[in-house]
């Protein structure tokens, strides 16, 4: 078999190769050099290429646009949240599913079916949620019981980034427990009585058996949550539309086109390389240290 | 041997990616002139109408023999990004579609729109030429770059079955006939009225242009349904962005080109008519109607969930609202609803605390409120960089279509709006867009400066603001009045970045 790899190498992996130079690297070329012109989405301002070139006259724009900065704190804040929740969220429901004997495939399905739901739909079933369910039934001072900070979820900016992290969870979360889960199942089930033996705990044995041991998940599910995490766009269009200063990067950069007559495209392709160099430096700082903590066995 | 066999299946696999992705990466235009008969590319803005619009292409090209191929974003979608990329492909279109003043500039500094006032042809300038000046594609107003599409109105829709059921049969037409014409004062004073009958089923006499009405002494027919005078949709803030806010600058600009070329003065000139603008807001917001019972201005009221459109419509058409500021572009989702209200509808113009020193266009306060805004959302505009034949295909179904039968079967019938050149041969059914033909015939129309104005100012800069810094607040004071004006005008010449 792996003479066969070995001998086909190039030829299996030619289509992928020229997939990925045609739709990715070739777009993401033309579209860094489109940020340092006046690129109008269907002519360059200035007639041609060259003659619209700006040098970095869109990246000083990006940078001096309070919208702009704003929503990459934002973001960042989002980011924060939404990493920690949905990892401890995907962690503890893949322990409790891997102690439990029945009905596992079950609530396995249960936990991954809101993934399979796509972002515009999630987001106007959470915007039902959060503005009847939540404001109306749940938390109004005639409801189940009264959390005034728990009503009007969507008009405030605050608020707001807790309720796309809660719904970001309710998304996510699955998916993520899934290759937990995988991991889990992963470490021989001796080490745990080896710990046991020599006199440790449960919450010793997961600190010093199972977290170690479940680090390449942790590098995974971590880079994964991170880069989705940056780049939500669907569930922010339709839960907020970027109302009470709720524009993430991924918003920011589409409503900068139709924020500007003729539309600034040039400005926008300048906001995306930035949010793609912040992007990749987090997650190749991630993955590295994440990776030095794995270990062998 | 097994080398090549190899080198062979690399080139085959190439190949085979290259003619997949061949037909992403091929974006000029088609310049070939060899044919006779291009086909027509028509790009289409409204999805609501595909279905018919592609009819009529096929009854063009079955008359004409000229091939066609339209293409009609989905329902409800922005049209900018899809007649971007369309413009981007191997087909561009010959003709498409253009909301205004605001999309212009995009497409004239691209090169993309063709001045028809430079054609030559006879029966195409003839079409150019009978475009009224207020409604010519134009800043200065000598280019022609677009034949409007049709002609849309707004104001407070109100159900004549209603007034009857409040005021007798005997007085329902006068009423409306009085709410036309009437001053913000009586409006005003009718509608609090109106409030009190709902909540105590007795209120004194209204009084409009001086003369006395009373209401039924008994809550009868649909009476009994009203919870609120104005079904107002707090979560769009186009409604009050765009619409409530053109009504006040129509204090100053007549139309959108004098709001585009505008200066920093006259800009300051709309302080006071924004501040009108602004208590007559205070005035709906705080007499709206909700699904269920009144609605009280607050975080509830911007909520997409009870006061998005599809509930305003909703409330209306229920019957719990007296009045539903909207255009005749509602007429269909009123009618799904309701059919029997939506016939019943009819315009009134909506009214602000105008005072005759807002205003500089020459208008008097009593002509601005009892107009209704009328004018172009969209016109049909040719592509320049369109080949001549394909561009010659495109004025000959602009003819074409604006042959009288042909205005009649697909401008009236088929996609149920009005023309532009409307006269009494047209015979228009929609209730609505008749209501609207009776304002244009009396000269009681406004324009729509709004297009003028900065790009997203109304909507996203002015409507955002006091969606989310003042429809949630209970009470408006003269400040927050002082406020709003200030900040819309503020803003306008920060956008327009005139000083």
């Amino acid at each position: 078999m792996e003479k066969y790899y070995r001998k086909w190498f190039w030829l299996l992996i030619m289509p992928s190769m020229l997939l990925f130079f045609f739709v990715i690297a070739i777009p993401f070329i033309v579209g860094t050099l489109y940020s340092f012109t006046s690129w109008r989405g269907t002519y360059f301002a200035g007639g041609s290429f060259l003659n619209s070139f700006v040098g970095f006259g869109n990246y000083i724009k990006a940078f001096s646009d309070e919208r702009f900065i704003h929503s990459l704190v934002y973001t960042s804040l989002y980011t924060l949240a939404a990493v920690v929740a949905i990892n401890l969220v995907a962690l503890a429901f893949s322990l409790m599913l891997n102690n439990i004997k029945k009905g596992v495939g079950i609530y396995r399905t249960i936990f991954f079916l809101p993934n399979m739901l796509g972002g515009l739909a999630m987001g106007f079933v959470w915007q039902f949620i959060f503005q009847v369910v939540y404001t109306e039934i749940l938390f109004s001072p005639d409801g189940l019981f009264h959390a005034e900070f728990l009503r009007y979820m969507t008009q405030n900016t605050t608020k707001a980034l807790f309720a796309l992290v809660i719904m970001t969870v309710w998304q996510s979360a699955g998916y993520m427990m899934l290759i937990y889960i995988s991991g889990l199942n992963s470490i021989p089930g001796d080490l745990y009585e080896a710990a046991q033996i020599d006199g440790a705990g449960p919450v010793r044995r997961f600190f010093k058996v199972t977290l170690p041991l479940l680090m390449p998940s942790v590098t995974i599910v971590l880079f994964l949550t991170l880069a989705n995490s940056f780049k939500l766009l669907d569930q922010n269009v339709a839960l907020t539309n970027g109302n009470f200063n709720t524009r993430l990067i991924a918003l920011q950069i589409l409503r900068t086109v139709q924020d500007n007559t003729p539309p600034d495209y040039g400005t926008a392709q300048a906001q995306a390389v930035i949010f793609f160099v912040i992007v990749a430096v987090i997650s190749l700082f991630q993955v590295s240290v994440t990776r030095r903590k794995e270990v062998e066995y | 041997m097994q080398k090549k066999i190899k080198l062979k299946a690399m080139f085959t696999a190439v190949f085979v990616v290259c003619a997949m992705l061949s037909g992403c990466l091929g974006n000029k235009p088609d310049t070939s002139q060899s044919q006779a008969k291009e086909t027509l590319y028509l790009f289409n803005s409204k999805g609501e109408n595909a279905q018919q619009f592609k009819k009529m292409c096929d009854d063009f090209t079955a008359e004409t023999g000229i091939p066609t191929s339209p293409f009609s974003v989905g329902s409800g979608q922005d049209a900018l990004e899809p007649l971007r990329t369309q413009m981007n492909s191997k087909n561009p279109p010959a003709i498409f579609s253009m909301q205004g003043l605001k999309e212009l500039p995009e497409w004239k500094e691209g090169g993309r729109v063709l001045d028809l006032s430079t054609v030559q042809d006879a029966e195409f300038k003839a079409i150019v030429d009978s475009i009224p000046d207020s409604m010519k594609l134009s800043a200065d107003g000598k280019e022609s770059y677009g034949i409007p599409f049709n002609v849309e109105g707004y104001g407070y829709m109100v159900d004549k079955q209603m007034l009857n059921d409040l005021f007798g049969e005997e007085n329902g037409q006068k009423i409306l006939d009085e709410l036309k014409t009437c001053s913000y004062d009586d409006f005003t004073a009718f509608c609090l009225a109106v409030t009190d009958y709902i909540n105590t089923s007795a209120a004194q006499p209204v009084i409009l242009n001086g003369n006395s009405y009373s209401f039924n002494t008994q809550k009868t027919g649909l009476a009994q349904k009203l919870n609120g005078v104005f079904a107002f949709a707090g979560a769009e803030k186009w409604t009050y962005g765009d619409h409530l806010i053109n009504v006040a600058m129509n204090a100053v600009f007549p139309d959108s080109r004098s709001a585009e070329n505008t200066t920093a003065a006259q800009v300051d000139e709309l302080k006071t008519p924004f501040v009108a603008y602004a208590k007559g807001l205070d005035f709906v917001s705080s007499h709206a109607a909700g699904l269920k019972a009144a609605a009280k201005r607050g975080s509830d009221l911007i909520s997409q969930a009870n006061f998005g459109y599809d509930q305003s419509i909703q409330m209306y058409a229920d019957s719990n609202a007296l009045f539903l500021q909207q255009g005749n572009w509602a007429y269909s989702n009123i009618s799904k609803v309701n059919d029997e209200v939506a016939r019943r509808s009819v315009f009134i113009p909506v009214k602000l605390p105008f005072t005759k020193d807002m205003i500089k266009t020459g208008k008097s306060v009593e002509d601005i409120n009892s107009s209704i805004p009328v004018y172009v959302p969209n016109y049909y505009t040719i592509n320049a960089k369109a080949s001549e034949t394909a561009q010659k295909q495109a004025m000959q179904f602009l003819v074409w279509l604006y042959k009288p039968e042909n205005v009649q079967k697909y401008i009236v019938d088929s996609f149920e709006s009005i023309p532009f050149n409307a006269d009494e041969s047209i015979n228009i059914k929609n209730s609505l867009s008749v209501s609207i033909l009776e304002y244009m015939e009396k000269d009681k129309i406004l324009g729509a400066p709004y297009h003028g104005a900065p790009n997203i100012w109304s909507s996203e800069v002015v409507g955002k603001e006091i969606m989310e810094k003042y429809l949630v607040k209970e009470n408006w004071s003269e400040s927050d009045y002082e406020a709003i004006s200030s900040f819309a005008v503020d803003q306008w010449k920060q956008m327009k970045n005139i000083k």
